[in-house]
């Protein structure tokens, strides 16, 4: 009984698959606390949100991930994806900067809705992004299945993107 | 079989020049083969007993519910255990019991077999996942033991009595534990599904086409895709109602909530909001329970109608049309919320017509035995009796789908009897077939059938009784959740069912312990079983009972025909196997 | 390939009339019941007609579903029970084609949608629009206010405009819905414990809130169920058809006292619901 054959290790095309499913979820958690956010919004004490600045400067530094790890794909030096997962670390730092600001000038308190979804929408999404540089980190020992790594990346700074203009659009 | 296995060591000549071939052998070390194993038979079997565990739990509260509900003058238990029982009978049981043994269970056992892999697409994320199960069924029974009790604001957490800790005892740690071990199940419950849609659609063995599939494999995708779409929002929710309850956070709690003449100083907020994210996907996951037992039970009946079922494409598109459908509906939880009712008269249109694909499904199942020849096995016993119960329960729905009905029996016993006679009594039934058919490749033996008939009918009478007679309680206007029922005159016409529930439920509660004396005893001493004894199609029989690690032999199974070749029409043989050439 | 003599699959061959005889003691005990079980307490709104009608509809039409399909089941379970001998070839060929399965598809998918959607579009309309749509010009309006566990019923008083309220003003004994004292329409105001008088024959809108959790303002004679939702201005109405005393009940679990939270409402002539008005002592 011992001693049998198993499997081969799961097929690049399962792994799309994995992806693909799990981004899908991903986009459901957002969905999820999006008709929140606009149910939400329409609350008595709702106030507008000003973002600081450096929001802005994240975004450019999760797109510059972005934009590199696609370099990484297309050019393939080992170099690239180093810089990207430098420019995610940055981009975490960034946020709890943000974070930081915010709560100074009284924004980012618990029983402000908007600071409130800020907060949760960011946390959210960076922990995903958290979970990205592992796998990033996971892909500078292995150098397997990078296009795949890629894909996640892109999607991470879309839907920052996505919390931006949901956030902004008031 | 057994010898074939062993012979050996095999190589990855299918998976391209890339992949690297691998030796591999199935683990010596018990904590590797029954404790941390990445097996799914393994996998599976330990879902099956954690759930049976579990079920031990909700069965004794549910024990304790009707004691009460039926002597409320001795006040066993106070109202505030009352409503943690209720609560915590509802949780484990839709989450921790049917959800873990027939969805995560069968599902991890069934799968591979039936679609001819070796494995799951990712056993080790498999075995995080059950690791992750594991704590969370800890900390959900841990909250019995805390201060306040266990969560007592129904399973269904409506805030503010969730969110509150002066709205009901149970509110405060209770009902913390109770979110941390949802997180963590529903963590556990995405990755499975996650696996079981990639293990679907990408390990398939060769030949083995989509509409090659048993209809149980294409039940269990289908419910895996509903379930990862659908719990994100629960987890929002889940989120949002922790940021309330501990940070100060005001997502679902409006202002000026008065307690004990204490305003709070929460401001905004709407309770409507959680309703919509939580049977966002409470609906959905209605679907991914019953829709693994119907499934089960076309197998169950092919293999002993000895005929295809009937319809087997047209059960394929239903069910998508019913997953389809199924999310869109979850509003019909909510015609008496305050919803604008012209956005409920829209989720009722929309309900009711989920009935459409569902009769087909009801169609088809009774249609799989025309013509057939019949064995009545204790699987089949089971399988029968899920049309009957399906028959009963699922057009009970109607009244509760039309929103202008609903009004009246929203919250009444006609809702409890509804839901439990379609994801409490369908759901175990699949899981009973279940367990009865494919016993030998869990153990390579069989259940023993006298006992099995004898738990068929100490299930079927004593909990259609139970549920149906909560319809007719729910007729006379009884109301749920009510910790005693004599304090209202207009309840006094469907009290007067208590006792009689209160006795069937005792009996079907005991007649679960045959099962487990079956189970346990039939998995040492059973008879044993060849590799098909029910002389299936299916690939599952392929291959030796119990199946070795692996799955299968050396040669990788090739499916060459349907899995529902019996009685075939240019053949002399009563059936041939999926795997035959 | 071998096949396997079938020795572990008994055919089992009592079990037809068996099982046969529980699914037709299924069909009939579960449609009994409903017939003579299922009652529900006597009717005493308007609406309600149209929503027994409908639940009756729904009776009739599930109930056929019902025992046709445990008609059908039972007739196979005892006509394709297998015997010992192999195919049995006066049944036929079990390959059904393709397109009489999906005429099989059809028939219900049909069924059904006449069936469920007239249902909730044909028969439950009226009881729709007399339960959503506009409430009568003439209605009688009362307030119902929802706490953990009573409900506090409130009257706008002569005047007929309802008071300002606010939660900081609750006080359990001495304003327990928090009106504002200093909102002159508050004065004349009227609030008690759990009674309320209803006109028969007099549309009832009811505006509906709650001061700390969910509620529902249930009365199942009248047909009624409405949640109450802290925060929000919620309403219902029906006319009461009968005189009588009714109890009001809560039917979204709210906590421990949930089961205890009653109320009572009286049913009778304007007259009487007038005078009995005129006895009860304004708010301040």
């Amino acid at each position: 009984m011992d001693g049998v054959t198993l499997p081969r290790p799961p097929s690049a095309r399962a792994a799309e698959t994995l992806l693909v499913a799990f981004l899908a979820t991903v986009t459901m958690l957002f969905a999820g606390f999006t008709s929140a956010y606009l149910i939400r919004r329409t609350g008595s004490d709702w106030a507008r949100l000003e973002l600081s600045p450096l929001v802005y400067v994240n975004t450019l530094v999760l797109l510059g991930a972005s934009v590199t790890l696609e370099l990484a794909r297309t050019r393939g030096s080992a170099l690239w994806p180093r810089a990207a997962a430098l420019l995610g670390c940055l981009f975490l730092i960034g946020q709890v900067l943000v974070w930081r600001t915010l709560s100074a000038d009284g924004q980012l308190v618990w029983h402000r809705p908007q600071g409130a979804f800020f907060f949760l929408l960011s946390l959210v999404h960076g922990l995903h992004l958290a979970g990205g540089l592992i796998a990033l980190v996971w892909l500078l020992t292995r150098h397997a299945r990078l296009h795949l790594v890629v894909i996640y990346w892109h999607f991470l700074a879309l839907a920052w993107i996505y919390v931006l203009a949901l956030l902004r659009f008031q | 079989m057994v010898e074939r296995a062993g012979t050996g060591v095999l190589t990855a000549e299918r998976a391209g020049p890339t992949a690297r071939v691998e030796e591999h052998h199935a683990p010596r070390s018990f904590l590797g083969r029954y404790v941390f194993s990445t097996d799914h038979k393994v996998i599976g079997l330990q879902y099956l007993l954690t759930a049976m565990l579990m079920a031990l739990v909700g069965g004794a509260l549910a024990v304790m519910i009707r004691y009460q509900l039926a002597w409320p003058e001795k006040t066993v238990v106070t109202p505030e255990t009352y409503l943690a029982l209720v609560t915590m009978h509802g949780t484990i049981m839709v989450f921790f019991v049917v959800s873990l043994a027939l969805v995560s269970g069968f599902g991890n056992f069934l799968i591979p077999l039936h679609i001819g892999a070796r494995d799951m697409a990712y056993p080790f994320l498999n075995m995080l996942s059950f690791w992750t199960v594991v704590p969370g069924c800890l900390l959900m029974l841990a909250a019995f033991f805390v201060e306040g009790g266990a969560a007592a604001a129904g399973w269904t957490a409506y805030p503010p009595l969730s969110a509150l800790k002066e709205a009901v005892p149970g509110s405060g740690l209770g009902q913390t534990l109770w979110l941390l071990a949802m997180a963590l199940f529903i963590a556990s419950f995405t990755m499975g599904g996650l696996n079981y849609i990639t293990t679907i659609l990408n390990c398939r063995a060769k030949g083995m086409t989509l509409m090659r599939m048993p209809l149980t494999v294409w039940m269990f995708f289908v419910s895996a895709v509903l379930g990862v779409l659908a719990f994100p929002p629960l987890t929002a929710a889940a989120l949002m109602l922790l940021g309330d309850r501990h940070l100060g956070t005001s997502f679902f709690l409006p202002g000026g909530l008065v307690f004990g003449e204490e305003v709070l100083a929460h401001e905004g907020g709407t309770p409507l909001l959680f309703q919509h994210l939580f049977w966002f996907l409470g609906h959905p996951e209605v679907y991914v329970i019953v829709l693994p037992a119907i499934g089960i039970a076309f197998d169950v009946i092919a293999t002993h109608a000895r005929r295809p079922p009937f319809g087997y494409r047209i059960s394929v598109y239903a069910t998508l049309l019913i997953a389809f459908l199924s999310m869109i509906v979850w509003g019909h939880h909510m015609y008496v919320s305050g919803m604008n009712p012209l956005v409920g008269e829209y989720f009722s249109i929309a309900t009711v017509s989920i009935t459409a694909p569902f009769s087909v499904l009801g169609i088809n199942l009774i249609g799989s035995l025309w013509r057939g020849q019949i064995r009545f096995t204790t699987p089949m016993y089971f399988a029968l009796g899920i049309i009957s119960v399906i028959g009963t329960g699922g057009l009970g729905g109607l009244y509760l789908g039309t929103s202008t009905t609903d009004v009246y029996f929203h919250d009444s016993y006609f809702v409890v009897g509804h839901f439990h006679l379609m994801i409490g009594v369908v759901t175990l039934m699949g899981t009973f077939a279940g367990c009865y058919q494919w016993f030998p490749k869990m153990f390579g033996r069989l259940m023993n059938e006298r006992l099995g008939k004898l738990h068929f009918w100490l299930t079927f009478v004593p909990m259609m009784a139970v549920f149906v007679l909560m319809h007719y309680q729910g007729l006379s206007g009884m109301l749920r959740r009510y910790y005693d029922h004599s304090l209202f005159e207009f309840q006094t016409a469907g009290r007067a069912l208590n006792k009689p529930i209160t006795y069937f439920a005792l009996l079907a509660v005991g007649g679960q312990l045959v099962f487990l004396v079956n189970f346990f005893w039939s998995a040492r001493r059973g008879v044993r079983a060849s590799e098909n004894p029910w002389e299936g199609a299916s690939m599952e029989w392929n291959t030796a009972s119990p199946a070795p690690h692996g799955n299968f032999g050396p040669e990788d199974p090739v499916a060459r025909r349907g899995p529902y070749e019996y009685a075939p029409q240019d053949s002399h043989q009563e059936y041939l196997p999926q795997w035959t050439a | 390939m071998t096949v396997h003599p079938s020795s572990a699959a008994p055919a089992g061959r009592g079990s037809a009339p068996l099982l046969a005889g529980l699914f037709v003691a299924t069909a009939v005990l579960v449609a009994y019941g409903f017939w003579s079980l299922g009652g529900l307490p006597e009717l005493a709104s308007r609406h309600g007609v149209s929503i027994d009608a409908t639940i009756t509809y729904l009776f009739v039409t599930t109930g056929i579903l019902f025992l046709l399909g445990h008609g059908v089941l039972t007739l196979f379970v005892l006509r394709y029970a297998g015997s010992a001998e192999r195919a049995a070839p006066e049944r036929g060929s079990p390959h059904a084609s393709s397109k009489l399965e999906w005429r099989w598809a059809l028939v219900p998918v049909l069924v059904m949608c006449v069936i469920a959607e007239g249902g909730v579009l044909i028969v439950g309309m009226p009881a729709f629009a007399q339960l959503y749509g506009e409430a009568p010009p003439d209605s009688f309006v009362v307030e119902v206010v929802g706490k953990q566990f009573e409900w506090l019923v409130h009257y706008p008083g002569p005047d007929g405009v309802f008071g300002r309220s606010e939660a900081k003003l609750v006080n359990d004994a001495r304003n327990p819905i928090g009106l504002d004292k200093k909102d002159p329409a508050a004065k004349d105001d009227i609030y008690t414990r759990g009674q309320m008088h209803l006109p028969v024959g007099r549309g009832a809108l009811i505006r509906l809130r709650a001061l700390d959790v969910l509620h529902s303002f249930t009365v199942p004679q009248f047909r009624v169920k409405q949640d109450l939702i802290p925060g929000f201005l919620g309403r219902t109405q029906f006319e009461p058809t009968r005189t009588g005393q009714y109890e009001l009940a809560c039917a979204e679990l709210c906590g421990l006292g949930h089961y205890r939270m009653r109320g009572f409402i009286t049913v009778e002539s304007q007259e009487e619901v007038d005078q009995w008005l005129s006895e009860q002592e304004p708010a301040f």
